[in-house]
């Protein structure tokens, strides 16, 4: 995975220089990451927890050294298996061997589509929350589970039916158009 | 057609980015991002460079019968620090010898303080539970380590 002078960079070196806002933006975007890999290991969430703790402790010692284009996710998930296998080994006396040599098993892909995943949610979410109210609004109900009904939306917005769809056209183009967005097409085009 | 020119696409990768932030707890989101406050600014924390108990793990795994006192070193510009792990306390020595204090904390904000002696040598009651840093400070010597672990089984 290539990857040019992004935004984690940016906010890696921002942190790094003392702006606690960056590092916050860094745990907003990555702390899923974090976590989907502990669930690949099967911890318990306070197993999970420990880990994460531990992980982003870790992160904070040597954020001078993760300035580099890629660095702070391969990190993130390198520590975090690393720190996985050590509440899995301690957790228990003895070690099954085949269950070691399953956790062992993360695929390269798989961690590759992990990143992408997480710095992809990342973006949406900064794309979301600087479009106009009622953009965030609408989106926000559109994408429940399960959907509701345009009739729904409609008594809950305060708009016809009708102006629904046209509307969530414009937010999404709107979305689309974003900075947060801008920088990940261009990412994505570049890899 | 990339996912985001198509506005169901769209939609369907934002509800899966909304759902993602929520899986995490928010009270180890909330960690994580306080995890800040424990940067060191202009000063190089001192490594684990050797830890006896890395000895003693197996290629399986299995912990071989303990070996006391567990014994751990961390170094930093020229200066050292070793540690002797037992149930009775942590035995520290640090090199070059001098006076001072050595403060141990905790990410919960735990602390515990010892006196270190003219020939650097100190000692900690009870061994500490959990992840933590010693902060040295001596006149001419100022040591902060890596976050480590002392207890046998986490």
């Amino acid at each position: 995975m290539t990857s040019h002078w992004g935004v984690t960079e940016l906010l890696v070196a921002a942190a790094t220089a003392g702006d606690a806002a960056a590092w916050e933006e860094l745990v907003d975007r990555y702390a899923g990451l974090v976590w989907s890999v502990c669930r690949r290991y099967r911890l318990t969430d306070a197993d999970a927890a420990d880990v994460s703790q531990t992980v982003w402790l870790r992160t904070v010692e040597r954020l001078d050294r993760l300035r580099e284009a890629g660095a702070l996710p391969g990190w993130l998930v390198t520590t975090t298996s690393r720190e996985c296998l050590h509440a899995l080994r301690t957790a228990r006396r003895t070690v099954d061997l085949d269950e070691n040599v399953r956790a062992l098993d993360v695929d390269a892909v798989d961690v590759a589509a992990g990143v992408l995943a997480a710095e992809r949610a990342a973006a949406l979410r900064a794309g979301l929350a600087n479009l106009p109210p009622q953009c965030q609004q609408l989106i926000a109900l559109l994408v429940t589970d399960p959907p509701p009904s345009y009739t729904d939306v409609s008594s809950r917005m305060g708009m016809p039916v009708g102006s629904i769809g046209p509307t969530r056209a414009r937010c999404l183009e709107k979305l689309r158009r974003s900075p947060a967005l801008a920088a990940l097409m261009a990412d994505h085009a570049s890899r | 057609m990339p996912w985001w020119d198509d506005d169901d696409r769209l939609l369907d990768e934002l509800r899966k980015a909304l759902q993602t932030s929520e899986s995490v707890p928010p009270l180890v989101a909330a960690q994580a991002r306080g995890a800040f406050t424990w940067r060191t600014v202009d000063e190089e924390l001192a490594a684990l460079s050797h830890d006896s108990r890395h000895d003693e793990l197996e290629p399986t795994g299995v912990r071989s019968a303990e070996v006391e006192p567990r014994t751990l070193t961390f170094e930093v510009d020229g200066s050292l620090l070793e540690l002797g792990v037992s149930a009775g306390g942590v035995l520290g020595q640090v090199v070059p010898p001098a006076p001072g204090t050595v403060e141990l904390r905790s990410p919960d904000g735990h602390t515990a303080t010892a006196a270190m002696d003219a020939a650097g040598t100190f000692l900690l009651r009870p061994v500490p539970t959990g992840l933590v840093r010693l902060h040295v400070r001596a006149d001419h010597l100022r040591l902060t380590t890596e976050w480590f672990r002392l207890t046998p089984d986490r």
